[in-house]
């Protein structure tokens, strides 16, 4: 993560005075409009030493993707939240394009810009801070774009918006204060193993997408250079790809089948070793055993990528879901572990301050402590665990935007 | 009324009569049908034998399951992740794990053939373990219960070639033939064992509204296909509640779709028509712990409670009717009373259906008297 986060500035600000919200914070780096009548601004910004460029020209070390807003979708023109299949709300989450994107530029920040909202659309500051917190979380920077009301009451120092953008620049400042988190490798289940690119390029990124909304807690490796350390610790591996692998990932995929691993592809996979389990079918799926483990080819090809991701979850098993929500319905969850074996389990509420029963969170594993931290507080608050068969269960008060669970062994 | 007959006083009574009374008796075979109440403080050491007594009680479960593939439908209502407060569900609206296992384990013990635990999961067509894992249960409790346990998802076709057809005796309420699950047909033996609470839209859900949950939203749900069953399910029975379309067309539909489209009027009616279709040969409702306002945390105000109680009975009319009484309502209560302020007595509906009586003085109760069990869900 970047420590210099970027602010799209608002086309209607030309006054360079409105870089004194800038100076001192941690937005390091102000992203103009292509256009011209900035050049006062920009010039200014540089004797504040602050870093300026373009959507379409980012600073070295950096890659701008497009995202969308995260959040809760809205059924237009009503109040409720529109449902994907499950009849779950719909999450639209930007955490699997950072994690992709860090996986493809190792050593690049990754910076998520969304279009501007619509000059009509009103935009609550929870939806700011959901945006902050979304990309904070997966280990990006999300570019901080202001609405027209926030814009405007800013230019004119209203204490509503003031306050807003204090609010806006303390939830950058928490992740800043908690930089090392977005070091921490993701603590997952299964593997995505794919190209990612070319043919396969939609498919798989949307793999990555509906995976996230359906809480499977999952890694991202690319297919070249495949390697078995790539899948220590893992139950699962997921090769979705339209085309036969190689010969050297075929076979570091089939090793972790024999030791205990699941694998699920396609029928592009080729000629299936093993033998079919008795006891086992699935409707769109051949079920091979191999090894210690069990081999699911699609008996076609996949084409609907949240079929494939519900697919993987089930055959998976519920088994070893990392976390589990209850009344969470507008909570989306990332699973990380620190190198000393410390978990962290970013919790984020989609809906932004409209969470209406408080949730319970259950972890597998078992640890002796746990603590909640949350954009309003400094300090961590201790939460109570209830030990279980194989996890722990914890209480959660009502969260605003964020809270991130951290759990000692 | 027995208050505390073991299985062996009542042997020896029933031997006088030369046959020992038919554990599965219908209302007409058996006039007075048998419940028994147990009271159980928590889900400890005391249920086991609690559940054995009460069993015993009713003629002991031998006679029923010997040697036969018993069919369970559990109460799972809702999805999975809906609490009320921070409750597990179980401790709320959910059959408990433990009072499935109990039963599982005693059905194997009486010689069950094979036990198939069903539920229509929501919204879903994964299997019933994985819905369950999602509940934080471990479905492995249930396997090494009994030697030989299944599970099915009775939400969609499963592993039949196609929806088995039950009809109902005289024509029903409101549905003369049903098509379901082939796991409500391919058992002797079906249980509902069910959770004592009320309803929103029925009064109470016991034994008999917990077989609401028997039909599959594949065909009966909101996502259902016109024509044939849609394959996923998605969503749950609201064309049950509103009859704002029918069925699927490969389905026996409506006997009168200009009947009111009120739910309050449809569900009793639907759930009477169920149990005459589906009869239930043992019914079981806990409510050991439970809740009290409406059938699960989505229904508020609601509250939980800890009634400390297990009712059973072969006949779920007479069942149900303890349960209401044990409730503090009038089981001969009829629309306009608590607890059916705004909707028909499913008990009543079934009773017209021959289904079994709902009045107490016909009822026979074993174990505990209702006055001592008895927990008031309002206050």
């Amino acid at each position: 993560m970047n420590p210099n986060w970027p602010l799209r500035w608002p086309e209607e600000w030309r006054e360079a005075g409105a870089l004194d919200l800038v100076k001192g914070t941690s937005l390091g780096c102000v992203l103009f409009p292509q256009a011209d009548g900035y050049q006062n601004v920009i010039e200014r910004a540089h004797q504040l030493d602050i870093a300026t460029c373009d959507i379409e020209h980012a600073p070295t070390g950096v890659e701008i993707v497009k995202g969308e807003w995260p959040g809760i979708r809205m059924t237009p023109g009503q109040g409720d939240a529109s449902s994907g299949p499950t009849g779950a709300p719909w999450i639209d989450s930007n955490g699997w394009l950072v994690r992709l994107t860090r996986m493809q530029k190792t050593g690049s920040a990754v910076w998520v810009a969304a279009d501007p909202p619509k000059s009509n659309e009103v935009v609550p500051l929870s939806r700011h801070l959901v945006a902050v917190a979304d990309c904070a979380a997966h280990g990006g920077c999300w570019v901080v774009t202001l609405d027209k009301d926030l814009a405007a009451g800013l230019a004119a120092r209203k204490p509503e918006a003031v306050d807003g953008w204090r609010k806006l620049i303390g939830a950058i400042d928490f992740f800043g204060a908690h930089h090392e988190w977005s070091t921490w490798r993701v603590d997952a289940a299964l593997a995505v193993v794919s190209s990612f690119a070319g043919d396969n390029e939609f498919f798989s990124h949307e793999l990555l997408n509906l995976m996230a909304r359906t809480n499977v807690s999952y890694s991202i490796v690319a297919v070249d250079g495949l390697r078995p350390d790539d899948l220590n610790g893992l139950r699962a591996a997921v090769y979705p790809d339209a085309n036969a692998p190689s010969a050297k990932v075929r076979q570091v995929l089939l090793e972790f089948v024999e030791r205990d691993g699941l694998l699920i592809t396609g029928p592009r996979w080729g000629n299936l070793p093993g033998a079919p389990p008795a006891a086992e079918s699935h409707p769109r799926y051949e079920i091979r055993r191999f090894g210690k483990g069990r081999i699911a080819m699609a008996r076609k090809q996949p084409e609907d990528p949240y079929e494939m991701a519900q697919d993987a979850q089930i055959l998976l098993s519920h088994r070893y879901d990392r976390v589990r929500l209850f009344n969470g319905f507008l909570l989306g969850s990332y699973c990380t572990m620190a190198p000393d074996g410390r978990r962290l389990v970013h919790a984020i509420n989609y809906g932004g301050g409209t969470q209406d029963d408080a949730a319970t969170a259950r972890i597998a594993g078992r640890y002796r402590s746990a603590k909640l931290w949350l954009l309003e507080r400094t300090g961590a608050q201790r939460l109570e665990l209830d030990a279980q068969r194989d996890g722990v269960e914890m209480r959660l008060p009502p969260l605003d935007v964020y809270g991130g669970i951290e759990l000692e062994a | 009324m027995h208050t505390d007959c073991t299985r062996r006083q009542w042997l020896a009574a029933a031997a006088g009569a030369a046959l020992v009374r038919p554990f599965v008796a219908t209302a007409t075979a058996n006039p007075t049908p048998r419940v028994a109440i147990g009271k159980c403080p928590d889900y400890g050491p005391e249920l086991l034998p609690t559940m054995q007594r009460m069993f015993d009680q009713l003629g002991g479960l031998e006679r029923l399951v010997k040697g036969k593939t018993v069919a369970i439908k559990v109460n799972m209502t809702g999805d999975t992740n809906i609490r009320l407060g921070h409750a597990p569900a179980e401790d709320t609206h959910y059959t408990h794990p433990r009072v499935i296992a109990a039963t599982v384990h005693l059905m194997g013990r009486a010689g069950a053939r094979r036990v198939r635990l069903l539920e229509s999961c929501w919204s879903s067509s994964e299997p019933l373990q994985e819905f369950m894992l999602r509940a934080n249960w471990e479905p492995r409790d249930f396997l090494g219960a009994a030697p030989l346990v299944e599970f099915e998802n009775t939400n969609v076709l499963g592993r039949a070639r196609k929806y088995a057809r039950l009809t109902t005796p005289q024509g029903g309420h409101m549905f003369r033939a049903f098509d379901l699950n082939h796991s409500y047909t391919d058992c002797d033996v079906f249980v509902s064992l069910a959770k004592m609470k009320d309803h929103a839209t029925a009064g109470v859900t016991l034994s008999m509204k917990n077989c609401f949950g028997i039909t599959p939203v594949t065909i009966y749900g909101d996502g259902a296909g016109i024509d044939e069953p849609s394959i996923e399910p998605r969503g749950g029975r609201g064309i049950m509640h509103a009859g704002n379309r029918q069925p699927s067309k490969s389905a026996v539909p409506e006997n009168d779709p200009k009947t009111p489209r009120e739910d309050t009027y449809r569900i009793p009616r639907i759930v009477a028509d169920l149990v005459a279709a589906r009869p239930i040969d043992l019914a079981i409702v806990e409510a050991i712990r439970s809740m009290a306002g409406g059938e699960g945390p989505w229904v508020k105000p609601s509250r939980a409670i800890s009634p400390g109680v297990l009712v059973a009975g072969t006949n779920c009319v007479a069942t149900d009717a303890v349960c209401m009484a044990v409730m503090g309502y009038d089981p001969m209560a009829v629309r306009g009373m608590a607890p059916f302020e705004k909707c028909d007595s499913t008990l009543q509906l079934a009773e017209e259906l021959g289904v079994g009586p709902r009045d107490l003085k016909r009822i026979e109760v074993v174990g505990t008297p209702i006055r001592e069990a008895m927990f008031r869900y309002r206050v």
